[in-house]
């Protein structure tokens, strides 16, 4: 799907730039109708803002976050990433991340329910191979679209601007597995498919403060009970993150 | 055809029998003899019963006969035993009947329904043969064969153009009741959507020249017009279309061709002044509908010719329940403040009952909603009631392309009313990018004026420094493009290449631009736009429509170089208007540069006199805030500009002039 958009724009802007390069006689007189028709019509299509004040087309962007992935049964984590952006527009660019989450008591750690089974069941219980998949990092690239701008009144006294976005993409997720009897587990490498929504808010021209939340949805492990059912073996971890960005 | 043996009358002595030629001698003699007597007064030659019989028996035709005997005028009288002699000897009723109108048989008077004498005159008619005389010498004799011959050879002349012209009448005659039978097909092939073969078909039948009003020319001429207006070419359409009007309102498809002109008079301006030959025809027997339409095109018709009494006469019919009514509102209070009529309150009762019509109409007339609205703002504020009209420029919206004229009077209406912090407001407002592009010099002008009486000496001097670097800085490059170009086609071409993406033009955008505001400009844009779209229809149909296709191709051509000149001309005029404002705004701008170092001396004059005044407080930040509700939350002003704000600017500045 994602893949499908950025080739269509891509096409979209090379018709473009066909079209302008030959500029016809007809595509003339039409610049001039067009000139023409906004003096002389009762309803202008015009933009909703002109001079925004936070422009980051054709910028860079880099920056870090931190987040809280509680979604998952046995562990919860807190990804520590940064990310790297270039804005094609002001609605539309593409993001390359990767947050590392391999360190436990730290950034991985147990759930009350991890907890529980290692008291309860002591010595005959072993984390690595009765649970599922563990995190270990992951890295991914999405587009973002950017289609809502605004602003905001804080205590009535600062204004604060903004904007939403939604996010998708591939990535790639190292996980910790238990292969498909429980007897040993295995550092596995897959694929996973990225969706995610985000907010914005521009502290300073270069300085964002961003809210995202990221679902990632992968093909888990193997066991008995879902051997033979796909999408049975699907998961959909989801986290929220929260960082800063500077645009150059 | 009762044609003429051409062999045996080229040379009748030879083919003759002896006693045919004697004949014919006696005949040519005859002729000269009557010719001889009857002087070289008159072309025409006497004629008698035996020259009827004898050309009878030549085999002439009746229609050469009777030119012979109309050639020979009047001297002719036959009796009625005559006649009978020549019925017996051969000569057809034909020729009797002719001789009896003639009134060349004793007893019988001609009709009174004679032809002019001048309309008789045969083009069988031969030149006067000169009769034989006794005792001819051979030069004579031969002379006299000679003269014969040529006589001969002339009858013969006339005579086969004359079957020619009998056939060829006989020939049109078929192709034309061939090409009628046609008709219905044609109609049917038009209501396809085949309008160039439908034309074609009509065009055929009309080539056969049909009797004009006849009631199949009606119908090709109308389905010729409707082929041709549905195919868009509507200047080839324009002429059979007037015809089918000028048949009368009484004909099948005056109504259909109505509209049909409505849409020409549209789109290319077609209003020939002969339209108002229309308001000859009876339309009080067709539907209220069309009444309606009827009398506001003929209110719009005259509007354009400047006839507002006539105008307002049939606008004024135009009933509460037509289509067409918000626009003849509209129209007639616009007619009503022509100075001729200079009925103001008629005109914004017009104006008043344009907007509740507008608003009342189906989904909405937003255009006459717009102007309605435009319209009473300026009348109010001709009159001077500032805050009525800001209340009517206010209800413009800001995505229409009349906001932008519609805050800039704004502008003006603050300032006239000393309402400076909101002027100041719309100023910023009209520096916006939705409306930076708008030729408005005076903007800066007024702002300079506005800081002036509040006593913001810098502030007047830096919209002064703005004025001279957007406007007067570029008036140079105009100068010297009025001064050096000439035709108006070059100024039409200019603005046609001014806006071609990645071409520089001659003078900066912003006076191009001052042209397109032109409302002339953009009524001949259209119409030159629509003769380009005919052009174009044209040369792709070119080949169907034959003929008539290049004479239509032609006028189109001729009318897009009219229009063209007329295009140019007015953007000539524009610029040159554009040049004279911008020279009496200098000499406005230096007035209040005087003005300014008047004013700040005596300023300085007054602090020192009163040390201990104290200034009111500036502005904090910027120069604008602008409010989004009705509540009146003030936001202040970073430098984005929103859509839905950018009317609603206010200055928060305050006089810095010192009290006396």
């Amino acid at each position: 799907m994602t893949t499908v958009k950025f080739k269509w724009s891509a096409i979209a802007v090379l018709v473009a730039a066909a079209t302008a390069l030959s500029a016809s006689p007809a595509a003339a007189q039409q610049a001039l109708d067009e000139e023409l028709e906004q003096y002389w019509t009762s309803e202008r299509d015009l933009r909703v803002l002109r001079d925004r004040l936070y422009d980051r087309e054709g910028r860079i962007g880099a920056g870090i976050y931190t987040g809280l992935m509680s979604s998952e049964p046995f562990y919860y984590y807190i990804p520590v990433g940064g990310r790297v952006s270039y804005h094609f527009s002001d609605q539309l660019g593409v993001e390359v991340g990767g947050a590392f989450m391999n360190a436990e008591g730290v950034l991985t750690r147990n759930t009350q329910l991890m907890d529980f089974l290692i008291s309860d069941r002591g010595e005959g219980f072993d984390p690595a191979t009765d649970t599922e998949d563990r995190f270990l990092w992951r890295a991914n690239a999405v587009v973002t679209w950017s289609p809502f701008y605004g602003k905001l009144a804080l205590l009535q006294r600062k204004l604060s601007h903004f904007d939403l976005n939604v996010a998708a993409g591939l990535g790639a997720v190292s996980v910790e597995r238990p292969d498909i009897t429980r007897e040993s587990a295995s550092t596995k490498l897959t694929v996973e498919g990225v969706l995610g929504v985000g907010a914005h808010f521009f502290v300073t021209p270069d300085l964002t403060v961003r809210l995202d939340g990221r679902g990632y949805l992968y093909r888990g492990a193997q066991f008995s009970h879902n051997e033979d059912s796909f999408f049975g073996q699907l998961r959909l971890p989801v986290e929220f993150l929260v960082g800063a960005s500077y645009h150059f | 055809m009762q044609g003429l043996n051409l062999k045996t009358h080229t040379r009748p002595a030879a083919a003759r029998g002896a006693r045919q030629s004697r004949w014919v001698r006696r005949l040519i003699g005859a002729l000269i003899c009557v010719t001889l007597v009857a002087g070289t007064a008159s072309t025409a030659f006497a004629l008698d019963k035996n020259q009827i019989v004898q050309m009878t028996k030549l085999g002439l035709d009746d229609r050469a006969i009777m030119g012979a005997i109309d050639s020979a005028g009047d001297d002719i009288s036959l009796t009625a035993e005559d006649v009978e002699d020549l019925r017996e000897q051969g000569v057809s009723d034909q020729v009797i009947d002719h001789l009896r109108r003639r009134g060349m048989i004793a007893g019988e008077s001609a009709p009174a329904d004679q032809a002019p004498a001048d309309e008789e005159i045969d083009p069988l008619a031969p030149a006067p043969a000169p009769a034989p005389a006794e005792g001819e010498s051979d030069y004579e004799r031969e002379e006299r064969e000679r003269l014969e011959a040529e006589r001969q050879a002339e009858i013969e002349r006339r005579a086969n153009e004359l079957n020619a012209q009998r056939e060829a009448e006989a020939e049109r005659q078929r192709q034309l009741e061939r090409a009628a039978g046609q008709l219905p097909r044609a109609a049917q092939i038009v209501r396809d959507g085949n309008n160039m073969e439908g034309a074609r078909m009509y065009l055929e039948f009309l080539s056969y020249e049909p009797e004009q009003g006849s009631e199949n020319w009606y119908e090709a001429t109308f389905g010729l017009a409707k082929a041709l207006y549905q195919e868009g070419i509507l200047s080839g359409a324009s002429t059979p279309l007037l015809e089918v009007l000028m048949a009368g309102a009484d004909r099948p498809h005056f109504v259909e061709a109505f509209r049909m002109l409505e849409e020409l008079s549209s789109r290319i301006g077609y209003n020939p002044p002969i339209l108002e030959e229309l308001t000859r025809f009876y339309v009080g027997d067709k539907n209220e509908r069309f009444q309606a339409e009827f009398n506001y095109y003929m209110g719009k018709f005259f509007y354009g010719y400047n006839r507002m009494d006539l105008a307002l006469e049939y606008l004024d019919q135009v009933p509460e329940s037509a289509t067409d009514y918000p626009e003849s509102r509209y129209l007639a209070g616009v007619a009503r403040l022509d100075p001729a009529v200079n009925d103001i309150p008629g005109a914004l009762r017009n104006f008043e009952a344009a907007i509740l019509a507008a608003e009342a109409a189906p989904g909405g007339n937003e255009d006459i909603l717009q102007l309605g609205y435009l319209a009473l703002a300026r009348v109010f504020f001709e009159v001077g009631f500032f805050d009525v009209a800001l209340f009517y420029y206010q209800k413009i919206p800001s995505e229409s392309s009349r906001h932008a004229d519609a805050v800039f009077e704004s502008a003006w209406s603050y300032f006239m009313k000393n309402d400076f912090k909101r002027a100041l407001g719309t100023f910023h407002t009209l520096q916006s990018p939705y409306y930076s592009q708008r030729y408005y010099p005076d903007l800066y002008i007024l702002e300079s004026t506005v800081y002036l009486n509040q006593c913001m000496f810098p502030k007047s001097q830096r919209a002064l420094a703005e004025f001279k670097s957007r406007y007067l800085d570029q008036r140079p490059l105009l100068q010297a493009y009025l001064e050096n170009t000439f035709e108006p086609e070059a100024y039409w071409q200019m603005m046609e290449d001014a806006y071609k993406p990645g071409q520089s033009a001659p003078i900066p955008r912003l006076f191009t631009n001052a042209v397109l505001e032109s409302l002339p400009f953009y009524n001949v844009h259209r119409v030159v736009r629509a003769l380009q779209a005919e052009r174009a229809a044209l040369n792709a149909n070119i080949s169907a429509l034959g003929d008539f296709g290049q004479q239509v191709l032609e006028r189109v051509e001729e009318q897009l170089e009219l229009k063209v000149q007329e295009g140019g001309i007015i953007v000539q005029q524009r610029l040159t208007a554009v040049d004279q404002e911008l020279e009496n705004w200098e000499l406005r701008s230096l007035q209040i540069e005087f003005d300014i170092d008047s004013e700040e001396r005596q300023q300085l004059q007054q602090r020192l006199q009163n040390p201990n005044y104290e200034a009111p407080e500036a502005a904090e930040a910027g120069t604008t805030l602008m409010v989004v509700a009705d509540d009146w939350q003030p936001w202040p002003f970073e430098g984005e500009y929103w859509l839905d704000e950018v009317a609603s600017y206010r200055s928060q500045m305050r006089t810095e002039c010192i009290e006396q």
